[in-house]
């Protein structure tokens, strides 16, 4: 049975093909000029390699992520409480009632700042990954 | 939309890719199959043969970066991956495995749902169809002098397959058989030809 993929490029087509025709050849014709043994050490030499790399990848993205977040948590430290105040004035997103910043400890504004901060971060980080 | 919680996801999760990729190394006819297909794609690469092309493949279906469709066979998706891999490599000959995390972040923007990153290369690019000429021109260089895979191969380039090859070129099973069984060999000194 041929493919429907007629408007395919011939390169792609004959990729399509040679797998198909690989994938129902029996194994002695697939292993046609190979050796059987050769190749079992091969499979489990490249897939011992390909974990080892895996996981230095997986480590270093791990790490990445990781100093993303100790670079935000430092950021919202570094804030005064007159900051915090100025930023949830100006922010579009606090609501009016939350804008009574003259009635609130530094503590509260900067714990109000905190959750804001965090709240962005995490939409932003949302929208990041959606758009990914 | 709610799934109903019966129905497994759309593809592996990393045990099941490596489980996956166990039974493939443990498998040494699957392995055969998979060597020849990475020695079609990789020829021609700079510093990357069939055995790195295969080994990035699975180095980025662990990771996860790139996904196994649950309903693809093991041959289907390591086509799609190392066919990306090897187009990335032409694209930038020091596309390299070992800590690269900026192309493996490079590689996370394709998006999960796009071609490409299921198995299926991407047909509207011109560099792959470049690359896939190329593809077909090295077995073509193969099988020259041989006329019955000559033929062969230009059915496949036709995207005919099976039986349906010996019935347009006319041919018996026997000797449709006996053409494929070359092809398999060719593909094997595919990799002496290449060192």
């Amino acid at each position: 049975m041929s493919h429907s993929n007629g408007d395919k490029p011939r390169n792609e087509r004959f990729l399509d093909a040679l797998v198909e025709e690989l994938q129902t050849m029996s194994d002695t014709d697939a292993l046609e000029g190979e050796n059987a043994e050769s190749l079992v050490k091969l499979g489990q030499c490249l897939l011992m390699s390909a974990r080892e790399e895996a996981g230095k990848l997986r480590m270093a993205d791990a790490k990445r992520k990781f100093s993303i977040v100790s670079d935000k948590r430092t950021d919202v430290a570094a804030y005064t409480a007159a900051e915090a105040r100025r930023y949830l004035a100006s922010h579009p997103k606090i609501t009016l009632a939350a804008r009574g910043l003259n009635d609130l400890s530094d503590e509260d504004v900067l714990d109000l700042f905190k959750q804001a901060k965090s709240l962005e971060d995490a939409s932003d980080s949302c929208a990041k990954e959606h758009k990914e | 939309m709610l799934m109903p919680d019966t129905e497994p996801p759309k593809h592996l999760e990393r045990t099941e890719v490596d489980a996956a990729l166990v039974r493939l190394s443990q498998d040494s006819g699957e392995m055969a199959r998979a060597v020849k297909l990475a020695r079609v794609i990789a020829h021609g690469l700079p510093a990357m043969d069939e055995k790195d092309l295969l080994q990035k493949a699975m180095v980025l279906l662990l990771t996860g970066q790139r996904k196994w469709r649950r309903d693809l066979s093991t041959l289907t998706v390591l086509r799609g991956v190392m066919r990306s891999v090897a187009w990335r490599t032409r694209q930038r000959p020091d596309y390299v495995l070992v800590d690269d995390v900026g192309a493996a972040f490079d590689e996370e923007s394709e998006s999960e749902s796009s071609p490409l990153a299921e198995g299926v290369c991407r047909e509207s690019d011109p560099g792959r169809a470049i690359e896939g000429q190329s593809e077909l021109a090295a077995v073509q260089k193969v099988v020259e002098g041989d006329e019955d895979l000559e033929l062969l191969v230009e059915a496949l380039a036709e995207g005919l397959i099976g039986m349906e090859i010996a019935t347009t070129l006319n041919w018996d099973a026997k000797r449709y058989d006996a053409a494929r069984k070359r092809l398999s060999r060719r593909l094997a000194a595919l990799k002496k030809e290449r060192s």
